[in-house]
């Protein structure tokens, strides 16, 4: 590099070998090849180093840098270098490891599960039996025994508590033959009345499965004697409860999963239609022939009715029940947030498939488009003519030239 | 390697799972931080997620029987008690339990006994068990991770460790370790990885080798905590605050919107400006607000029916533009204001001097200067001297202890001050075993001296994170053995494809920043590796400064600082 010709050495040196080499790049690979083991040890290199490089730099600030050229490896450089800012995949990412414990899961449950579901199937036969079996007052008891063993009283640490159970509410039993069943919801009209023929009118004190004497306990009577109950331990009460539920779970169809469901429906419609819509009026515009205006029109008709169902079947689900309306039960607080959500997400649904809806031509306009079609199609045809005709004419004539 | 995909994809399989219907998303609080940082809430509604809920807070939750129940929560025992309290009494119709990470055989237990009315449909472990604050940076909660002295409390370890394990399974990787020896969590974190992997074989059996784990400890590096810094993210969490993407700017005396989220998924400016300087920032903004200014005008002019419609149905992308404004308008005036208030372009000046060149009169004359300045807040003259502390810790002319006599002066605690000291405990030199300031190898030097020769383009963005010399030694199989171990010897010099870094003790949005562009460097040179950031929190000099205050004892016996000479 500069070299001035005068004792004292200037540029690129390494300060160890003082070899020139003439690139800051050089120097930087030459120490760090040839210099690497020395300098980290040796305190006293360094210390030389940087009384060397103190010196070299004053001397060097002085000259001008414009005409070092460098590979600059600053951030402003590498942004300008890269094409974009969007993350980028350049292999595709599939998803992660995962692994299902369903089965272990549904093992472990079904071993503590099963019990409770043999307990629950118990108390449902026997109550069948009490109930529809039972003969008249005098020999209830008897019948009682027979069919469930009594215990002592002390002997028993289950039933500590009882609560009456007002069985035409509760009780509906799959162990029950269909016209058993019909015959109980004849009987279970109104919430606490156990009434009709299929059962005597008779209180019937009955105690669960693990019976105790009710008059040995001082048990009150229930109010209405004329209203049957049976009276059962809380445990057992939870069973049947529990039971209760999920047959209601399983047969009550909700209205307002229904309009859902219809929705979803609705909406995966849209989706479907809107893109061959775009497609038809794209093609229209170029005043191709592919489809035809009517098909399109009725298509967009279509859509247009599609989206007022949307917008007035999400709102209806919203206001589901704000209204008095006595089949609806009132939505709570959560509820009314949920079904904001779902006029949220239809409504955004619709905005990206309907919103930009293009224009279909009118029949005149179409007219004057096909025709303009017709033409530039006809240009094409004979431009390509042309440039055939030129072809074939310069292939005879080169046949022609080889021939002579 | 895209921490932000592999999220999705995993709730995109969660809610593909459970099939059609309306669901609730039933989340403790981290796995909600994950999955808010990776969606919009409409992203998610989309999917017929409709309600969100939280499964720790003790709020009642209304039965709703119409709803399938997702549950999404990390396998601990606080979140299984209360699913069992919840699988007793079912809420909701189904429930759908997904884990962040691995469930012990005998919570799975307990939870199938509680079972009672067979609500469960499924069980699933999806391994994400860290918040994906960008695609290729991954952080836990953990802003204070330390216990003294300086090593990772019990809990927090096993976490560290149990968020390592995930990242590798969502990568599908099985990879080597490098560890910083001198650091005991980090030997510690690389055995109790080699064991779960070992444990849990039949995970790892479809993984590839390609990946290295390096382990390292905030001590290494210093400097990148205290720095002020000059691009987008970087500079809203340093002197706002960022959390999960999200910017509380109620402290600010503008008014405007309070709550600000940073998305680059849903942002297209914040995604192009993520990474660029304050200047380039600044011009951004006046062309997306000219832009904007413009859109208006026409808007202005509404004659005919067909301008009306074209209005109605640009109304939409109008008003996000307008918000996305607004947005940004807010913090970077902000953000000036505070460059303006508190002195940051001299201060940053000065920092980057302490660091990059090393002159001490230069450096000691100015910064005086500066912690007496009106303008010099308490947290940039703690910035100032924790710098000089560490620059010119065994230099013959470290006058530190009148420096702290400055600080004192200030009517700063005492406890503040004290951390200073506490800073050379936790990572002075003598704890350190790299070349942070590029003064003890020669080639370092060579390198330094170059860069001075040729000058800087920008004097506020000189530093470079110290991870940056960890890629490119290990890039070129050089990563020392002595201060990196490894979890198997025949591996210390192999080429990977993949690197994760993992850092004990919070990252740094510069270090992100960089790790952003190296990743980005891959499209022009493809025999670069693609590189993951990972940590327990992301610092600003903030919350580094209240860890190494929470570390600093409360007597006031402690000795004074003694110089190295």
């Amino acid at each position: 590099m500069d070299n001035n010709g005068s004792e004292i050495r200037q540029g690129f040196l390494c300060p160890f070998c003082f070899r020139d080499l003439c690139d800051s790049n050089a120097l930087y690979k030459h120490v760090e090849e040839n210099h690497q083991e020395t300098s980290s040890i040796n305190n006293d290199a360094i210390d030389a180093l940087k009384g060397a490089f103190g010196r070299a730099k004053q001397k060097i600030l002085k000259i001008d840098f414009s005409t070092i050229a460098g590979t600059s490896q600053s951030r402003e450089d590498l942004r300008e270098t890269s094409p974009n800012y969007v993350y980028f995949e350049e292999e595709n990412q599939t998803v992660g490891i995962h692994r299902s414990l369903k089965s272990i899961y549904v093992s472990d449950r079904d071993n503590c599960v099963n019990a409770v579901a043999v307990d629950t199937n118990n108390l449902i036969i026997r109550l069948d039996k009490l109930i529809n079996d039972c003969p008249d007052e005098a020999s209830r008891k008897d019948f009682e025994k027979e069919t469930v063993p009594w215990t002592a009283d002390n002997s028993s640490a289950y039933c500590s508590k009882f609560l009456p159970f007002m069985v035409a509410q509760k009780l509906t039993n799959p162990a029950f033959t269909a016209t058993e069943i019909s015959s109980f919801k004849k009987n279970s009209t109104a919430l606490t009345k156990f009434s009709d023929s299929g059962v005597k009118r008779q209180t019937t004190k009955f105690l669960s499965s693990f019976g105790i004497e009710a008059s040995k306990f001082g048990i009150e009577q229930p109010s209405n004697p004329e209203e049957q109950s049976l009276r059962v331990c809380l445990k057992c009460k939870k069973l049947l409860e529990r039971r209760q539920e999920a047959m209601d779970q399983m047969s009550m169809p909700s209205v307002f999963v229904d309009m859902y469901e219809k929705l979803c429906q609705l909406i995966t419609q849209v989706s479907n239609l809107s893109p061959s819509y775009k497609r038809m009026a794209a093609s229209l515009k170029n005043g191709e022939s592919m489809y035809t205006l009517e098909a399109a029109v009725q298509l967009r008709k279509k859509l247009g009715s599609l989206q007022h169902e949307i917008q007035s079947l999400s709102e209806r689900i919203e206001k589901w029940g704000l209204q008095g309306d006595p089949l609806a039960p009132k939505p709570t607080p959560r509820e009314i947030i949920l079904r904001g959500n779902i006029r949220y997400s239809a409504i955004a649904a619709l905005q990206e498939t309907v919103l930009d809806m293009p224009e279909i031509p009118s029949k005149e306009e179409y007219q004057e488009l096909k025709e303009k079609h017709k033409e530039k199609v006809r240009r094409q045809l004979e431009e390509e003519k042309e440039v055939n005709g030129i072809r074939s004419f310069s292939v005879i004539s080169f046949e022609s030239c080889i021939e002579t | 390697m895209n921490t932000l995909i592999a999220t999705q994809q995993y709730v995109h399989e969660m809610t593909r799972l459970s099939g059609p219907g309306m669901k609730v998303l039933l989340m403790d609080k981290e796995t909600t931080s994950m999955v808010s940082c990776a969606f919009a809430q409409s992203e998610m509604m989309a999917r017929e997620v409709y309600l969100f809920e939280r499964l720790d807070t003790g709020a009642e939750r209304e039965p709703l029987k119409f709803l399938k129940c997702l549950v999404f929560v990390r396998p601990t025992l606080e979140n299984i008690q209360i699913l069992t309290e919840e699988l007793r009494a079912p809420k909701y119709a189904q429930y759908y339990l997904y884990f962040s990470n691995i469930i012990s055989k005998a919570d799975l237990k307990i939870l199938a006994e509680a079972d009672e009315f067979e609500a469960v449909r499924e069980v699933h472990e999806f391994y994400i068990d860290a918040i994906p604050l960008s695609p290729y940076l991954t952080v836990l909660a953990m802003p204070l991770c330390y216990e003294t002295p300086f090593n990772l409390s019990g809990g927090n370890f096993r976490r560290c460790a149990q968020a390592l394990l995930a990242l590798a399974l969502q990568f599908k990787k099985k990879p080597a370790i490098r560890f910083q020896k001198s650091s005991r969590d980090a030997q510690r974190l690389a055995d109790e990885f080699v064991k779960m992997t070992v444990r849990e074989d039949k995970l790892f059996e479809a993984c590839r080798n390609d990946t290295v784990i390096v382990i390292m400890d905030r001590s290494e590096d210093p400097v990148s905590p205290l720095l002020n810094q000059w691009t987008y993210e970087a500079m809203v969490h340093e002197l706002i605050g960022m959390n999960n993407n999200r910017v509380n700017m109620t402290n600010v005396p503008d008014e405007g919107i309070k709550n600000i989220v940073l998305s680059a998924q849903h942002d297209d400016f914040y995604a192009k400006n993520r990474y660029l300087n304050f200047g380039e920032i600044g011009q951004n903004i006046k062309s997306l607000m000219n832009d904007y200014q413009k859109k208006a005008q026409t808007h202005q002019q509404l004659e005919s029916i067909a301008d009306m419609k074209k209005f109605v149905d640009q109304y939409p992308q109008f008003k996000k533009i307008a918000g996305t404004v607004a947005k940004h308008v807010q913090l970077v005036g902000e953000l000036s204001r505070l460059v303006g208030a508190q002195n940051l372009l001299e201060i940053s000046e000065l920092e980057q001097t302490i660091v990059a060149t090393g002159d001490h009169s230069q450096c000691f004359d100015r910064l005086k200067r500066l912690l007496k300045h009106e303008k010099t807040t308490d947290l940039n003259a703690l910035r100032l001297t924790m710098l000089y502390a560490l620059r010119f810790e065994g230099s013959s002319s470290n006058s530190l202890p009148a420096l702290l006599e400055i600080l004192r002066q200030r009517k700063m605690s005492i406890r503040q001050v004290e951390s200073v000291n506490t800073l050379l405990r936790y990572a002075g030199a003598r704890k350190r075993q790299n070349d942070l300031f590029g003064n003890k190898s020669a080639v370092e030097m060579t390198k330094r001296f170059i860069k001075g020769l040729k000058g800087v383009e920008n004097v506020y963005t000189q530093h470079e994170p110290y991870i940056m010399q960890i890629l490119e030694q290990l890039h070129k199989g050089k990563l020392s053995e002595i201060i990196f171990g490894a979890s198997e010897l025949n591996t210390l010099n192999t080429h990977y494809d993949n690197v994760i870094i993992f850092i004990i003790g919070g990252a740094t949005f510069e270090e992100s920043t960089f790790i952003h562009l190296y990743n980005e460097r891959r499209l022009t040179n493809p025999g670069l590796p693609r590189v993951v950031l990972s940590s327990t929190s992301v610092h600003n000099t903030k919350t580094f400064i209240e860890q190494l205050i929470q570390l600093t004892p409360d007597s006031q016996a402690v000795p004074p600082f003694a110089s190295i000479a």
